[in-house]
């Protein structure tokens, strides 16, 4: 009961900050900033079409992207389930690369030891070829969904963990001095002062994890799985379905703008005081 | 040594802070802090400074740069331990450890929590002290009332003016200390006429809250205007130049500060901050 009239007072601050206005301003200025890479998008697949069109290209070696779309859509049945499979995959990948990678930077912060000595060793992880380690996976834990999240989250933890212990260690150490002035404990600092202190940092770290994240899904399933966008994947492949190739290619893409446009929204909501300072600061949005 | 007319509020407001006593005496008693220079040789901050504040006193602290007036604060407030000498609280001799959260330090930057609306801020000491949520949330909102704040209570730092955000942290700071509370130049990167405000709003929260204030300043007339005995101290290494009792009335209004009293009182300071050992 204290827990939730907690949570509703926070919810309650929270919602009333929200400077609609302000928001509105914001959407539409988002909106206007796609319009530039929207039109290059556009071109290049002009360009494209021209290419194959005028140089009359066989579509076996490169399909043109008219003719993408249309067999992409007419494969969609196929294409659909592949790709609700690689995106579950890819929440569940990444939940537990998120908890890992903010345990270990929250690990590495508070014990100076293991800083030393583990965080060498999550440097030297991220020259693993997962190529090469992919297949090891399998050997040892089948194509089950184990294999893929621990492929996942070597792909995708490290810039959490670096982002994440950054943002701690950036906190004023002022404030840290005024808590401990109140007589708090390095828990109460981590927890009141320092995790807060981190997010903006941490939500830097996420945003290029999500996209990995895709990635590492797509490769678990393209080593050994029944399905997903990398069964998919392969099997196209080696039935020479350049066309569809590319189609499901340009869906991973798209998955993953959407999942970064998404960690975006969330990252405004959650932090808005970052980013009512920063307006204050600069003078913009 | 407290002013008459801040008994009466005092006596008839609850306090604020159930279960702590609304004032305290804090005493140092030979109390010296050398540093470790960049050389590795000692540099001394603070040489066998004595000094004893009485409860529900305001006394102010005056020196030049570098004089270790804030080293000593740190050290009342036991976020530092001294190389020498003892700190007593209500005659009593406490490690350093003992003094955090019972002797609040209020520094020169507001140092707001971003995250935190003002109420939220407000109450982060006693969050800490396990106050629970409401019941801190309540003496907060309390004075935010009376210092004319209440409708700032939802608002969130970066909307606040450099003046708001450090009556917010000097309402934390109260909220958060238990009898005796320092302010570490808490005026300093404010314009004059906010300063100007801000002092009577301090004085009218000491004679509310009936705490015992240790004030650092490098502004002799806010020295006086202010406290009921000004400490003098000498360059580094600090040491005790002299303490000058206050005996203007209150309110110090601006005929007080025109008179001939006060002038005496100021040329006493300034000779003891430019006297040559």
């Amino acid at each position: 009961m204290m827990l939730t009239s907690v949570a509703r007072a926070r919810v309650q601050d929270w919602w009333a900050a929200i400077d609609w206005p302000q928001a509105r301003r914001a959407t539409f200025r988002a909106l206007r900033r796609a319009v530039a890479p929207v039109g290059a998008l556009v071109a290049l697949l002009g360009a494209w079409q021209a290419y194959v069109v005028f140089n009359d290209i066989n579509p076996l070696i490169l399909p043109a992207p008219s003719q993408v779309w249309q067999d992409t859509l007419g494969d969609w049945w196929q294409l659909q389930p592949a790709l609700v499979v690689t995106l579950q995959e890819t929440a569940v990948g990444f939940a537990y690369a998120f908890v890992f990678g903010l345990g270990t930077a929250g690990l590495l912060d508070l014990i100076p030891l293991a800083r030393r000595a583990l965080y060498p060793l999550f440097v030297a992880s991220q020259s693993i070829p997962i190529v090469a380690l992919a297949p090891l996976l399998q050997l040892w834990f089948g194509t089950d969904l184990t294999a893929k999240v621990i492929v996942i989250v070597l792909v995708c933890f490290f810039p959490i963990t670096v982002a994440g212990l950054d943002g701690l260690r950036a906190t004023d150490p002022d404030l840290i001095r005024l808590y401990r002035g109140f007589g708090a404990s390095p828990w109460r600092i981590f927890r009141a002062v320092r995790l807060p202190n981190a997010l903006p940092a941490l939500f830097s770290g996420v945003r290029i994890a999500i996209t990995y994240s895709v990635i590492g899904a797509i490769f678990s399933e393209y080593v050994g799985a029944d399905q997903g966008l990398g069964v998919y994947l392969r099997e196209k492949q080696a039935a020479f379905r350049v066309d569809l190739v590319i189609g499901a290619i340009a869906v991973t893409a798209l998955a993953s703008v959407a999942l970064f446009l998404l960690t975006l929204l969330v990252e405004r909501l959650a932090i808005p005081w970052f980013y009512a300072e920063r307006r204050r600061v600069n003078g913009d949005g | 040594m407290r002013p008459s007319q801040s008994a009466t509020p005092a006596a008839t407001e609850p306090p604020f802070t159930a279960g702590v006593p609304p004032a305290a005496s804090i005493a140092a008693r030979g109390i010296s802090q050398v540093y470790a220079g960049d050389d590795g040789r000692p540099v001394p901050a603070l040489d066998d400074v004595t000094l004893a504040v009485a409860p529900g006193e305001f006394a102010a602290i005056i020196g030049p740069s570098g004089c270790g007036k804030s080293t000593l604060l740190n050290i009342l407030a036991g976020l530092d331990a001294p190389t020498a000498g003892d700190v007593l609280l209500d005659g009593v001799v406490t490690p350093p450890r003992a003094r955090l959260g019972q002797v609040g330090l209020m520094p020169q930057r507001d140092l707001l929590l971003p995250w935190r609306t003002a109420l939220g801020n407000a109450v982060a000491g006693l969050e800490v002290r396990g106050v629970p949520r409401g019941e801190a949330r309540r003496q907060a909102r309390e004075l935010f009332a009376r210092f004319g704040l209440a409708q700032f209570a939802g608002a969130y730092p970066y909307a606040l003016s450099g003046g708001m955000r450090q009556r917010v942290a000097l309402v934390r700071s109260a909220l958060a200390a238990g009898p005796v509370l320092l302010l570490d130049e808490p005026f300093g990167a404010l314009d004059a006429l906010t300063r100007a405000d801000l002092r009577h709003w301090l004085l009218e929260a000491w004679q509310a809250l009936g705490k015992t204030i240790i004030l650092v300043t490098h502004d002799v007339d806010e020295s006086l205007l202010l406290a009921d005995r000004v400490v003098v101290m000498s360059p580094r290494p600090g040491q005790l130049r002299g303490i000058i009792p206050v005996a203007l009335p209150r309110p110090r209004d601006l005929a007080v500060q025109a008179s001939p009293a006060f002038a005496d009182l100021r040329r006493q300071v300034l000779d003891l901050l430019e006297a040559h050992p």
